[in-house]
């Protein structure tokens, strides 16, 4: 199901476009979407399939242009992301987190071709599509890194399968705002990056994780 | 599984996350905006309770469902066989194993063949003498209970045969066995061939590129089996010639010279018989993947004898005789999927793992049959996450307690044994005990009358960060690690352990004077969504302080915002000294050699070590290994330089 290449984010657009009137047209869809692909039959792969959803919900959210997309299917399946968590008021680890990872990926060059970077706001009420635009030309962010937004039920559920959410209530919102995740979906290989180390060691890091 | 805030609140415990940044008056607010603070609450704590056929509490924070349930006691607990030599001449060592890597390109591969980076340090003082291989591999469907469908997500190591068809990999991997001798050069090397599978990882964890860790040896960092060296220069650069871990394809030699600290000071050519190393285990110590690399199964056994605890109860200290009674059990907490009954982890959860099964050298709850005489047990915590306090109970009258002997910390023995009724254990801490079948079952004996007896972990832990300090009642099957089934009375030659019973000459060396020393704090906290020491995070390019050989330093721990880390420095020993102020003296099963210094909520525990021999980088880290994988790790290094940095 892996072998068929995906368009990019940028490129999904259309049926987004249709909703793209904001967050509040989208207060009602719901949660999880079924996947769009049939599952695969062995149990095996049926388990990994699971793992995937589990891993990468097929919620749907909206990207920085206000553009529909769904998690799994849209962003993650098959592909190489690295993904972080920001709010665009933040004034501690974002920005610094922000221009770490921007570093980081002008010193990879060529090798991050393949690696899709999304960011996703931990406060989708106020971060709309048009803050988020914002925030990515306030703080020289190219144009190919996809932020997402959406509605509080959705965001949320991704940020918890993605562990940026703790289930340990002494866990507040923004301690997971430095740990960014690396993952090889089409490989099921999911790592971290600590996006408060300097940027030639992140861009280390993602080297090494991308092996 | 959602955190049942309410019921965390009632305890009255949690501890708050330190504040560290400007955060934590926005955090209210903000939670509040993103809805958390209405999440519904699921009372998880007391439905699990209520289940029985041994379902752990999994923990009000873990977001794994319960494991289906599986009857204890189901299938007998398995002991891993040995590794044995092979000669030079074997095909495995084509390529001679030198002491220089062998960094020619494979064209099979385009890496070189060997993924070491580095010779192997003062190999010429003592030349390997005996050879070992392993292939590391996918385990064929195993079982871990007979209820369940065979496993198919385990990586392990199998004998070293080239067919892994024939010679399959397994879980836990074996057990190599290897020998002080003073006098005599007794070193090893072992070869270890990844064949891991590439592709996606069976059940979704597992990384296929290795670093295979000896825990507790005195070796240098080109068989230490670390995650990183910087030293490396340009090599350490580039993740293909790393120098540490191998992938499919390649091999590493790991060469343990098998000599006791202080071997390179002419005088001591066999190095201070005080510092005898006994039991070890190895383990994959991938940078940032050892959690699930080690629950995967790559683990194993390293056992040491010497001139007197030889392995043989007629000699010696005259200690139950390996392998038929002195006995290795692993143990992991494990979760297993109920949907497709395969083991499980969350690889996306920072705080750690908590299953909710005991897997004991491989088996769910197994049983182990014994005869009525002494019998030596290795106990090895191997986590991810969980703390254990271990009691011995008879089911058939829970109300009796039971002593036995704890001969070791770590694999240290102790200068004398100590009689305990219970024992706490750490993620990666051993010890070793005695307990003697004939006389606790005897008429007026401990467990008079007994015909089995458990081994229970009767401490309560719902959250993966730490323990709680309370105790489930004894005699609960969940929390049964063994049964143990007392057959029928059997010679014993080994020696009756009494408090007088001496271990020397291994002893402790004494400490030098505190003005000879450097004093250094660590402070291992949770910060920005992560785990770290001092503010800092692992950072491969970094070293953040020097040993100097010789020179002994005192190390402060300490534990910040209320959670539990336990602490490992590779290469180097210690001895715990203090905790919270009070000294650890004879009596304490701290007393002794140490390489993993648990810290429980709030402990600061003063811990003094020593560098002697080997020079280069190592890692200290917190053996909670998701912690570890999620930044709590950094790199020292040992010269003859040193510096004196306190907060490194």
């Amino acid at each position: 199901m892996h072998a068929n290449s995906n368009p990019p984010v940028a490129r999904r657009g259309l049926m987004g476009a249709l909703l793209a009137a904001g967050a509040a047209s989208l207060a009602s869809t719901t949660g999880v979407a079924q996947p769009s692909v049939a599952l695969p039959r062995s149990p095996e792969e049926q388990s990994l399939a699971r793992l995937r959803q589990r891993r990468s919900p097929n919620v749907a959210l909206l990207d920085h242009n206000g553009r529909s997309v769904r998690f799994y299917d849209d962003v993650m399946k098959g592909r190489k992301v690295l993904l972080n968590v920001m709010y665009s008021v933040c004034s501690n680890v974002c920005t610094p987190a922000t221009r770490n990872l921007i570093e980081a990926r002008r010193l990879l060059g060529n090798e991050a071709d393949s690696l899709q970077f999304v960011s996703m706001t931990l406060t989708p009420l106020s971060d709309t599509p048009e803050a988020l635009r914002a925030y990515k030309k306030l703080h020289g962010i190219p144009a190919d890194w996809t932020f997402l937004t959406g509605t509080l039920d959705n965001v949320e559920k991704a940020q918890r399968a993605l562990g940026f959410i703790s289930n340990d209530d002494t866990d507040g919102l923004l301690s997971h705002s430095a740990m960014a995740r690396l993952c090889d979906e089409r490989h099921l290989r999911w790592s971290h990056v600590n996006t408060m180390l300097s940027p030639r060691s992140i861009a280390r890091m993602i080297r090494f994780e991308l092996v | 599984m959602i955190a049942p805030s309410s019921k965390r609140a009632d305890l009255g415990t949690t501890p708050a996350e330190p504040s560290i940044d400007s955060a934590s008056t926005a955090k209210r607010r903000d939670l509040l905006k993103i809805g958390l603070a209405t999440v519904p609450m699921l009372g998880a704590g007391s439905a699990v309770l209520a289940q029985t056929s041994g379902t752990l509490d999994a923990g009000d924070v873990s977001s794994l469902p319960p494991s289906p349930p599986t009857t204890p006691f189901a299938v007998e607990m398995p002991v891993m066989p040995e590794l044995l030599p092979r000669p030079l001449t074997d095909p495995c060592f084509a390529r001679r194993p030198d002491a220089t890597p062998d960094r020619a390109i494979n064209p099979a591969t385009r890496l070189p063949y060997e993924g070491r980076g580095d010779p192997h340090q003062q190999r010429s003082l003592s030349p390997p003498t005996t050879l070992y291989a392993q292939r590391f591999g996918a385990v064929p469907g195993f079982s871990i209970h007979p209820s369940l469908p065979l496993q198919v997500s385990f990586w392990g190591a199998n004998l070293g045969g080239a067919d892994l068809s024939v010679d399959k990999p397994m879980v836990p991997m074996p057990t190599i066995v290897s020998r002080y001798q003073a006098g005599v050069n007794t070193a090893i090397l072992v070869r270890r061939f990844n064949n891991l599978p590439t592709g996606a990882p069976s059940g979704g964890f597992g990384k296929n590129s290795i670093s295979i860790h000896l825990h507790n040896f005195h070796g240098a960092p080109d068989s230490d089996g670390g995650p990183c060296d910087p030293t490396l220069g340009a090599l350490s650069e580039n993740p293909l010639t790393q120098g540490r871990f191998f992938f499919p394809g390649q091999y590493y030699d790991y060469y343990y010279n098998m000599k006791r600290v202080g071997f390179s000071n002419p005088a001591t050519p066999d190095g201070d018989v005080r510092q005898t190393l006994g039991t070890l285990w190895y383990h994959d110590h991938r940078e940032a993947h050892t959690a699930e690399n080690v629950y995967k199964g790559l683990c194993g056994f390293h056992l040491v004898f010497n001139e007197y605890d030889t392995g043989n109860e007629r000699t010696g200290f005259r200690l139950p005789s390996y392998p038929e009674f002195d006995i290795p059990i692993m143990f992991v907490d494990m979760a297993i999927d109920p949907n497709t009954y395969q083991a499980s982890i969350d690889l996306l959860q920072d705080g750690g793992h908590l299953g909710d099964k005991y897997l004991v050298n491989g088996k769910i709850q197994p049983f182990f049959n014994v005869r009525k005489r002494r019998y030596r047990f290795r106990l090895l915590n191997v986590g991810p996450s969980r703390f254990y306090q271990l009691y011995i109970t008879n089911p058939d009258n829970p109300a009796q307690s039971i002593p036995f002997w704890r001969i070791t910390n770590d694999g240290n023995l102790y200068e004398k044994p100590l009689q305990v009724t219970n024992m706490k254990m750490a993620v990666a801490e051993r010890a070793d005990i005695v307990v003697d079948f004939a006389a606790l079952t005897a008429p007026g004996g401990a467990a008079a009358g007994a015909t089995r007896l458990w081994l229970e972990n009767r401490l309560i832990q719902t959250n993966p960060r730490k323990p709680e300090t309370d105790l489930e009642p004894a005699g609960t099957v969940k929390n049964v690690l063994l049964e143990w089934r007392i057959g029928t009375p059997a010679p014993d030659n080994s020696r009756v352990l009494t408090r007088q019973t001496s271990f020397a000459p291994i002893t402790l060396p004494p400490l030098p004077p505190i003005e000879e020393t450097i004093t250094r704090h660590f402070k291992w906290e949770r910060k920005n969504g992560a785990w770290a020491c001092n503010g800092k995070f692992i950072d491969c390019s970094e070293i953040r302080f020097t040993m100097k050989r010789g020179r002994t330093e005192r190390w402060i721990h300490e534990s910040g915002g209320g959670w539990a880390h336990p602490i490992h420095n590779h290469f180097v020993e210690g001895r715990i000294v203090k905790r919270n102020g009070k000294a650890v003296g004879p009596g304490s099963q701290e007393y002794c050699r140490k390489d993993v210094v648990p810290l429980y909520p709030g402990d600061e525990v003063e811990y003094w070590v020593d560098a002697k021999d080997y020079v280069g980088v190592y890692p200290m880290h917190c053996h909670n290994v998701v912690h570890e994988d999620y930044g709590m790790m950094m790199l020292f290094r040992v010269d003859d330089v040193g510096d004196t940095n306190p907060m490194p």
